[in-house]
C-alpha cells in the first residue's frame, strides 16, 4: 500500500520551505510599511488638508470681518449723523474707490427702494446722435477742425512719429514724414463717443492713401484702461477710395467716453492717407433698454435685490450669498439695516474674485484645490472655474460636488473620500459658508507609489540575494551530509570500507564521527556475525545429520515396535493356544492311559506269536542246505556243455574259409567265359551257379556260428543264476539264523516293555495333573499378555509420534540449514575492512 | 438686590473659607483637590464655584477656587500656582483660545472645561473634557416646540436673536434650532436674523427695526429667555399683536418662567446647572483617580464632552421651574 516516494534532496526541502517564508517575510515587511507609510501619509494629508482649509477658511474669515467691521465703522457713523441727501451723497462717494475691496463703496436704499450710491455709480448719461444717428461730430469733414482743442477729432503724433492732419477738400489728409516706432505713433482720434451696454453699432468711414499701405482702426474706452469696445482691425487702403465698414455690440457697462482711433504710425510705409465721411451708427438698441428709466420699476427691482431682502433680515451687518449685482458682477454684500428712525438698508459689494483669491491661491496643498460653497442652498461661491460660481453644487453635474452637496445637507462634515478625492470640509463661522478642499488620493499617493514601487524592487532583489545566499549557505553547510548521504548509500549496498570526513565541528562533523563509529563496530559485528554464521551452518549440518539419523531410527524404532506389536499379539494368541493345547492334553492324557492299558495286552499276546516265528524258522534253514548242493550239481553239467560247443565253433570256421575261395574262382571263370564270347557263354552259366553256392554255404556257415555263441551265453547265465541262488541261499541261511537270535531279544525287549508301560501311564497322570495346571498359567498369562498389547500399542502410537517430531525435527534442521546458507551468503554480502 | 448682596457675602465667606483651607496645604483627607478657574468674579460664576465647593464636600474632596477676570495671563498664573497643591482642574477658560496654554500650564493634570467651550481638538479623552449642557439640544428644542405648534403651516416665518457671535452656546444653540427646523422639510423663512449679545435691550432694540420692515413673522428664537423677553417688549411697546407669534428661550430664568407663566412667552429650556456641576465633579475624581468618563451620563463616545440633557418648559410645566 505504501508509495516508494520521490526522493527529494534535503537542499530543495530547505530551500523550499525557506524561500517562501523569507518571500512571504519580504512580502509582509513590505506590505506592512507599505500600510504604514500610506497611513502615515494619509494622515498628513489629511493633516495638511485639514491645516491647509483651516488656515483658508481663517484668512476668509479674517478677511470678511475685517471688511465687516470697516462696514459696521462705516454704518454706525452713518447711523450717528444727522444727514440729508447732499450730505449722504459726499459720504456715499468719499467710499467709492476708498477700499479695492469694495470699490463701488456702500450704498443704501430706503423702504421705497430708491438707491443712494456714489456718484460715479449713478447710470451713465449718453448723449443722443445727431440728426444722422451719427455719434461722431463732424464726420463728413466739411467743417473746419482744431486738431488740438481736445474736442472732436484730434490728431497726435508720438514715439518719434511726425506728421501733420488737416481738412482739404473736405477730407482729412494726413501727411506722414517718419512713421514713428507703434501704430500710435501717428494718430487721428475722436472721443465721447455714447458706448450704451448691450447696443450694436456700425463704424464706416471712406478713405484712401497716396500709396497702397495699412492702418489699424478701433474702438477703445479711456478711462477704462484702453480696453477695447470694437476689435482693432487692420485697414488696407489702395489709391482707390473706398468704404469700408465695421460692425460691433457694445459688451461692457455703458460708457459715455467711446474712443474711435485711427492708427496710422509704423505700417511700413509714410504715405499720405486721405479720410472721409466717418459715422457711427447704433443699428441695434440694448434688449433692457424699455426698463430703464422707470424709477418705479427701478425701485421695485431693488427691493426684491438679493442685499435689499437680505439686509432687512438684521440690523448687524451680514453677508448675502453670492450672487451677480446690478452690474453683473459676482459679489457678496454686507448687508443690513441701519438703526434710524426710518427704515434704510446698507449694503457694500465685495467682489468674490478677492475670497476666489483666498480659495484658490492659498492652498497649501500641492494638488489641493478647493470650493466655497452656501451650506444652506448649496451655491458655490467660489471656485477655480469660474463657471461654477452661484450655481447649485448639484445642477453641475459634477459628481464630486453633487456627493459633497449630499455630505454637507447630512452635515456630514468629518474628512471623507468623494469620487477618488480626499475631502475636507470647514464651516467658517459667522457665515452659512462652508469651505471644501479636496485633493485627488492618487496626488497624495504617489509618493507611495513611488515607495511602494522602491518596495517591490527592494523586495524583488532582498528575495533575489536571500534566495542565492540562501542556496549557497544551504549547500556549504549541506555538502558533508551529502558526501554522509553517499557514504550511507555505500554502506547500504552492504560496503562498510568507505571512510568517513570527520572533520568538520559540528553537527554533521558529530554525524560523521558517529557514521564512523557505526561503520567500525558493523564491520566488527558483521564479522562475529559470518563467525557464528559458520558456525551455525556446521551446527545446523550436524544438526540435520543427527536429526535424520534420528528419524531413521524412530522410523526402525516404529517398525521394531509394530513388530514387537504383532509378536506380542502373536504371542498372546501362542498363549491362548497353549492354554487350549494344554487342556486338550490334559484330557489326551486321559485318553491314552486308558489306551496304554490295552497296549500292555496286546503285548502279552505279541510275545506268545513271536514264539512260534522261531519254530518256524529253523525249518527253512534246513530246506535251505538241500537248494545249495542241487545247485551246485548243475554247475558241473553245464561246464561239459560249454566244452563240446567250443569244438564247433572251430569246425566251421574250416568250412567258412573252402566257401570264400570257391566263391573268388567263380568271380574268375565268369570273366575268362566272356573273353572266350560265345563259345564260352556255356561256362560262365555253369561260372556264375558255381558263385551262387558259395554265397550259400557261407551264409550257412555264419548261422551255424551265431547259434553256437546263443547256446554259450545261454549257459553262460544259467551259472551266474545258479552262483546268485547260492549266494542268497547262504545269505538268507544266515538272516535267519539272525533272525531267531532277534526273536530271543524282541521277547526281552517286549517284557521291559510292558513293565515301562506300566511306569508311564502312572508317569501320564502326572502328566494329566501338570497339563492342567499349564492351562489356568496359560490363560492368566493370555489376560497379562493383552495387557501387554495395550502398552505396546501405546509404545506404537509414541513411536509414530516420536517419528513425526524428529520428522520435524529434520525439516526444521533442513531449514535452519537453509537460514544458515541465506545468512552466511547475506553475511557474504557485506564488506568489510580487513 | 437684596439677591445679589447675599450672594456678594455668601462668595466672600466662600473666599475665605477656601483661602484658609489653601493655607492648610490642602492635604486634608483622602478626597481629591480640585481648583476651579473661574472666568470672572461676580454673582454668576461665585454661585457656580458655592455649588461647585458644595458638590465637592459631599465627595469628601478639597475645593479651591481662583477668578481670573478675564484675563489670560492671570488664568495661566492661577493654574500654574495652583498646579502645585491640586489634582484636578476644573476651568472656565476666559478664551476657547488659551485652552492649549491652559493645559500647558496645567503639566499633568487633568482639566475639566465648564462654562466656555473649548475647540474639540483641543480636548483629549479623558484628559481635558468638556463639561456643559447639551446647547445643541436647546435649540432643537425650540424648533421642535415651533414645529409641534405649527404642525399644519407649510411656511414658517422664523426671528432668531443670537448670543455674542463668538460664544459656542449661541452657535450651537442656534444650529440646532436652525438644523432641526431646516430638517422638517417645510419652507423656513428666517425673516430676522442677528446677534443681540445674550441682552434684553438689544433685542428689544433690534426687533423694533425688524417690526419696520413689515415683515410676517411666526416665531421669534432667541438664545436665551433675556433676548427673547426683549423681543416680546418690542411687539408689546410697538403695540404689535404677539398673539400669532411664538417667543422662545432658553435658560428657563425667572423672568423667563414668569414670562411663560404669564403668557407672554412659550417656551423655554431649562439648563440644569446642578447636574452639570455634579457630573463636574463626579468627573473631576475619575479624571484625577486617572480613570474614564466611559460610562458616566451625558459622556460622549470619544471620551471628550459630558453634556447634560436639557429640559422643556412651557406654560404645562413651568410651575416646576419657577
Amino acid at each position: 500500500m505504501k508509495k516508494e516516494s520521490r526522493f527529494i534532496p534535503i537542499k530543495t526541502k530547505l530551500l523550499g520551505i525557506i524561500l517562501p517564508i523569507v518571500g512571504l517575510i519580504v512580502i509582509v515587511l513590505a506590505g506592512l510599511s507599505y500600510s504604514v507609510s500610506k497611513n502615515v501619509i494619509k494622515k498628513d494629508a489629511q493633516k495638511l488638508l485639514t491645516t491647509s482649509v483651516e488656515s483658508q477658511a481663517s484668512d476668509i474669515m479674517a478677511w470678511l470681518n475685517q471688511n465687516l467691521t470697516s462696514f459696521q465703522v462705516i454704518k454706525q457713523s452713518l447711523e450717528r449723523m444727522d444727514f440729508d441727501e447732499e450730505q449722504l451723497q459726499a459720504f456715499l462717494d468719499a467710499y467709492y474707490g476708498f477700499d479695492n475691496n469694495y470699490p463701488g463703496g456702500i450704498y443704501l436704499a430706503d423702504a421705497s427702494g430708491k438707491l443712494y450710491q456714489a456718484t460715479a455709480l449713478q447710470p451713465v448719461v449718453l448723449r443722443d446722435p445727431d440728426a444722422d444717428g451719427n455719434f461722431i461730430n463732424n464726420g463728413t469733414l466739411d467743417g473746419e477742425e482744431d486738431f488740438s482743442d481736445g474736442e472732436n477729432w484730434q490728431f497726435m503724433t508720438a514715439l518719434e512719429g511726425e506728421a501733420t492732419a488737416e481738412i482739404k477738400d473736405g477730407e482729412i489728409a494726413i501727411d506722414t514724414t517718419n512713421e514713428g516706432t507703434v501704430d500710435y505713433s501717428v494718430q487721428l482720434v475722436q472721443a465721447n463717443i455714447p458706448m450704451k451696454k448691450g447696443a450694436s453699432y456700425k463704424v464706416s468711414f471712406d478713405a484712401y492713401a497716396l500709396e497702397d499701405r495699412t492702418m489699424i482702426v478701433g474702438l477703445s474706452a479711456p478711462d477704462h484702461d484702453y480696453i477695447n469696445y470694437m476689435d482693432r482691425a487692420e485697414v488696407a487702403l489702395t489709391t482707390e477710395k473706398q468704404t469700408f465698414t465695421y460692425e460691433f455690440t457694445m459688451n461692457n457697462e455703458s460708457d459715455s467716453n467711446g474712443r474711435l482711433e485711427y492708427n496710422m504710425g509704423i505700417a511700413g510705409s509714410t504715405a499720405g492717407i486721405r479720410i472721409d465721411n466717418v459715422s457711427i451708427v447704433m443699428t441695434a438698441d440694448s434688449p433692457e433698454a424699455e426698463a430703464a428709466g422707470d424709477p418705479e420699476a427701478e425701485a421695485a427691482k431693488i427691493r426684491q435685490s438679493e442685499w435689499y431682502q437680505e439686509g432687512l433680515s438684521r440690523v448687524n451687518l451680514g453677508f448675502t450669498n453670492a450672487y451677480a449685482n446690478a452690474s453683473g458682477a459676482q459679489v457678496i454684500s454686507a448687508c443690513g439695516m441701519l438703526k434710524s428712525d426710518d427704515l434704510y438698508v446698507l449694503s457694500a459689494d465685495l467682489s468674490l474674485d478677492k475670497i476666489s483669491v483666498y480659495v484658490n491661491s492659498f492652498v497649501k496643498m500641492d494638488g489641493a484645490e478647493a470650493v466655497l460653497v452656501n451650506a444652506q442652498d448649496h451655491t458655490v461661491l467660489a471656485a477655480r472655474d469660474t463657471g461654477l460660481i452661484s450655481q447649485k453644487m448639484e445642477d453641475l453635474g459634477d459628481p464630486f460636488l453633487r456627493k459633497a452637496a449630499e455630505k454637507i445637507a447630512a452635515d456630514e462634515l468629518d474628512v471623507t473620500e468623494i469620487e477618488g478625492n480626499m475631502t475636507v470640509f470647514e464651516e467658517i463661522d459667522g457665515t452659512d459658508w462652508v469651505l471644501i478642499s479636496f485633493i485627488p488620493t492618487k496626488l497624495i499617493y504617489q509618493d507611495l507609489n513611488r515607495l511602494r514601487n522602491i518596495m517591490i524592487i527592494f523586495g524583488i532583489l532582498s528575495v533575489l540575494i536571500l534566495t542565492v545566499l540562501i542556496e549557497r549557505v544551504t549547500h556549504v553547510v549541506i555538502r558533508p551530509v551529502k558526501r554522509l548521504t553517499q557514504i550511507i548509500e555505500t554502506m547500504t549496498g552492504g560496503d562498510f570500507t568507505v571512510k568517513c570526513d570527520t572533520g568538520s565541528n559540528d553537527e554533521i562533523g558529530v554525524m560523521s564521527r558517529c557514521v564512523e563509529k557505526f561503520i567500525e563496530s558493523m564491520c566488527s559485528m558483521i564479522a562475529s556475525i559470518n563467525g557464528v554464521s559458520t558456525t551455525l551452518h556446521t551446527q545446523a549440518d550436524s544438526s540435520k545429520d543427527i536429526s535424520d539419523q534420528m528419524y531413521s531410527a524412530s522410523v526402525h524404532q516404529n517398525e521394531s515396535m509394530k513388530e514387537l506389536n504383532s509378536t506380542v499379539e502373536e504371542l498372546s494368541k501362542s498363549i491362548n493356544y497353549i492354554a487350549q493345547s494344554a487342556t486338550e492334553l490334559s484330557m489326551v492324557v486321559t485318553e491314552t492311559k486308558s489306551d496304554g492299558s490295552v497296549v500292555s495286552s496286546k503285548m502279552e499276546e505279541t510275545i506268545s506269536i513271536s514264539q512260534k516265528g522261531k519254530a518256524d524258522m529253523l525249518d527253512i534253514s534246513s530246506a535251505m542246505k538241500d537248494i545249495n548242493q542241487s545247485v551246485q550239481a548243475l554247475q558241473q553239467a553245464i561246464d561239459t556243455v560249454g566244452t563240446v560247443s567250443e569244438e564247433i565253433t572251430n569246425i566251421t570256421k574250416v568250412i567258412g574259409g573252402i566257401a570264400d575261395e570257391t566263391n573268388l574262382l567263380s568271380l574268375n571263370a565268369s570273366i575268362e567265359a566272356a573273353r572266350a564270347g560265345e563259345a564260352g557263354r556255356g561256362f560262365a552259366v555253369v561260372a556264375s551257379e558255381i558263385g551262387t553256392l558259395a554265397q550259400t554255404s557261407m551264409e550257412s556257415v555264419h548261422h551255424i556260428d551265431n547259434l553256437v555263441l546263443d547256446i554259450k551265453s545261454s549257459i553262460k547265465d544259467v551259472v551266474d543264476q545258479a552262483n546268485v541262488s547260492v549266494d542268497n541261499i547262504n545269505t538268507s541261511s544266515r538272516l535267519i539264523e539272525n533272525a531267531a537270535q532277534t526273536f530271543d531279544v524282541i521277547f526281552g525287549n517286549i517284557a521291559v516293555v510292558g513293565e515301562l508301560m506300566q511306569k508311564m501311564i502312572g508317569k501320564i497322570e502326572s502328566v494329566g495333573n501338570v497339563a492342567e495346571t499349564v492351562a489356568a498359567v496359560s490363560e492368566e498369562q493370555a489376560a497379562s499378555s493383552q495387557e501387554i498389547l495395550s502398552s505396546s500399542d501405546e509404545l506404537v502410537a509414541q513411536a509414530n509420534h516420536l517419528m513425526s517430531n524428529s520428522g520435524t525435527v529434520a525439516t526444521e534442521s533442513t531449514e535452519l540449514t537453509v537460514s544458515a546458507e541465506e545468512l552466511a551468503a547475506q553475511i557474504g554480502t557485506f564488506k568489510i575492512r580487513s | 438686590m437684596k439677591k445679589k448682596a447675599e450672594a456678594v457675602v455668601l462668595t466672600g465667606l466662600f473666599t475665605a473659607l477656601l483661602l484658609s483651607g489653601c493655607q492648610g496645604g490642602g492635604s486634608s483627607g483622602g478626597g481629591v483637590r480640585i481648583y476651579y478657574s473661574a472666568i470672572e468674579s461676580g454673582d454668576y460664576y461665585e454661585g457656580w464655584a458655592a455649588s461647585l465647593n458644595e458638590q465637592a464636600a459631599q465627595h469628601g474632596d478639597t475645593f479651591d477656587v481662583g477668578y481670573a477676570e478675564y484675563s489670560v495671563e492671570t488664568q495661566v498664573a492661577q493654574i500654574k500656582t495652583a498646579k502645585e497643591t491640586s489634582d484636578v482642574f476644573l476651568c472656565g477658560p476666559v478664551s476657547a483660545d488659551i485652552v492649549r496654554e491652559i493645559e500647558a500650564a496645567a503639566g499633568d493634570l487633568p482639566i475639566i472645561f465648564m462654562n466656555n467651550a473649548p475647540d474639540e481638538a483641543q480636548l483629549e479623552k479623558d484628559r481635558y473634557i468638556y463639561v456643559a449642557s447639551d446647547e445643541y439640544m436647546a435649540g432643537q428644542y425650540q424648533a421642535e416646540y415651533i414645529l409641534e405648534q405649527y404642525a399644519d403651516k407649510d411656511e414658517i416665518n422664523v426671528m432668531i436673536l443670537k448670543g455674542p457671535k463668538d460664544a459656542s452656546g449661541a452657535i450651537e444653540r442656534t444650529d440646532g434650532l436652525k438644523k432641526t427646523l431646516n430638517a422638517s422639510g417645510k419652507k423656513i423663512n428666517y425673516v430676522f436674523e442677528d446677534f443681540a449679545g445674550w441682552n434684553t435691550d438689544t433685542a428689544k432694540e433690534l426687533t423694533k427695526i425688524f417690526l419696520r420692515t413689515g415683515r410676517p413673522v411666526d416665531c421669534v428664537a432667541a438664545n436665551n429667555d433675556d433676548m427673547a423677553l426683549g423681543s416680546v417688549s418690542a411687539f408689546e411697546e410697538t403695540g404689535t399683536d404677539t398673539s400669532s407669534v411664538l417667543f422662545l428661550g432658553v435658560d428657563a430664568s425667572v423672568g423667563g418662567c414668569q414670562a411663560i407663566a404669564d403668557g407672554r412667552m412659550d417656551f423655554t429650556a431649562y439648563q440644569p446647572m446642578d447636574d452639570q456641576m455634579v457630573s463636574a465633579i463626579e468627573a473631576a475624581g475619575v479624571l484625577a483617580a486617572g480613570g474614564s468618563i466611559e460610562g458616566m451620563d451625558g459622556a460622549s463616545e470619544d471620551g471628550k464632552y459630558i453634556l447634560i440633557p436639557f429640559e422643556k418648559v412651557d406654560k404645562s410645566n413651568v410651575a416646576q421651574y419657577q
